[in-house]
């Protein structure tokens, strides 16, 4: 029986770490983004090929992100610096988490300017300064989760895609059922 | 050198509120401290004996640890989003090991470490000797062991990295009650 036709199997997002990056395309621009060795392990603690963990665990950090934005909004608004901190601190962990670079590097210059710090948290700042460096950094912020939010959707919906098509493809090729 | 005492299912932390209700304590080897450090280890791994507190405000990260905890080591995991309820549940239930959040609102990871040692806390006795491991994106400091924290683990935690501490917190436990 011939063989269904293959059709091209989607890029193994963040599976080819051990290929060199030269910046370039979809892995380096991932490698920017997402911490692979860090998402990976995520990955791993899926236990079945629906990947319930590890996309629950993602999904839940859409909604935590979304809610903690807010509240930044609030809290700047508010000139509440110490509570920006703390959002920027608890942000951090949960984009690290997944390894979301970008996301917690931004988490945690905030946290350091909610301090009156500059961004490496060694130099003070004045709390006019670091309003207005949060202010800016927000935004910027908001623009990464985004970027990553986008990447991670695609993500598992090209896994989920691989996964109904290779179920597909062993129905298709298991033994017709004789009379 | 001092081993931990070990049988093939069970691993009898001196100290411990909880020895196995029906495995037998008693040593039947004498290994070096090395070996059976991994014999203790392994036997964490496939008995569902340890019984893990997680204090963290952080439900992402708090329930990739316990993923990891559970489903690497066998651990039975509970979690508990601040320090109040972590000493609530503390002064009702028996653990092995906690594993605290440091940065947490009203009640951080430091001052509920204290809370959980000081003198006429509801905290239930035995409670008072387990260990008590750091979690947090913070650098590892002295002020956690100053407050009387035996360990710590960055965030985001890992299966090397947990297993590694676990291990280390299990070994000096076992060295300084042999003293």
């Amino acid at each position: 029986m011939p063989s269904t036709p293959r059709v091209e199997d989607p890029p193994e997002v963040g599976r080819n770490r051990e290929e060199p990056n030269d910046g370039d395309g979809e892995e380096g621009y991932s490698s920017d983004l997402l911490d692979h060795e860090t998402f990976d392990q995520l990955l791993e603690m899926d236990d079945d090929v629906d990947h319930d963990f590890s996309k629950s665990i993602v999904w839940h950090y859409f909604e935590q992100a979304e809610t903690t934005f807010q509240e930044m909004d609030k809290a700047l608004s508010d000139e509440n610096l110490v509570e920006l901190s703390k959002l920027g601190h608890f942000l951090k962990g949960s984009s690290a988490a997944i390894g979301l670079k970008k996301v917690k590097a931004s988490c945690e210059k905030m946290q350091h300017y909610g301090n009156m710090k500059d961004e490496t948290g060694t130099e003070s700042i004045s709390e006019e300064d670091a309003l207005k460096k949060i202010s800016s950094l927000l935004e910027k912020v908001k623009e990464e989760y985004k970027e990553a939010e986008t990447y991670l959707k695609n993500f598992y919906s090209e896994r989920d895609d691989t996964d109904n098509t290779k179920n597909t493809d062993e129905k298709d090729s298991s033994p017709a059922e004789k009379d | 050198m001092p081993a931990i005492t070990c049988t093939s299912s069970s691993v009898h932390l001196t100290g411990s509120p909880v020895a196995s209700p029906t495995t037998p304590t008693a040593s039947n080897s004498s290994e070096s401290s090395v070996s059976a450090v991994t014999a203790g280890m392994a036997a964490l791994s496939i008995t569902p004996l340890v019984k893990t507190l997680i204090v963290d405000d952080n439900n992402i990260t708090a329930k990739m640890l316990s993923k990891i905890l559970s489903k690497e080591f066998g651990h039975r995991t509970t979690c508990t989003g601040s320090g109040k309820e972590a000493l609530n549940k503390l002064s009702i239930e028996t653990f092995d090991i906690i594993f605290m959040d440091i940065d947490m609102p009203e009640l951080s990871g430091i001052e509920t470490t204290i809370a959980i040692h000081a003198t006429g806390s509801n905290v239930l006795e035995k409670n008072r000797q387990i260990p008590i491991i750091a979690y947090t994106t913070n650098p590892c400091e002295d002020r956690y062991f100053e407050a009387g924290m035996n360990g710590w683990v960055g965030k985001p935690a890992n299966q090397s990295t947990v297993r590694k501490e676990l291990e280390r917190v299990y070994t000096s436990r076992q060295r300084s009650s042999s003293y």
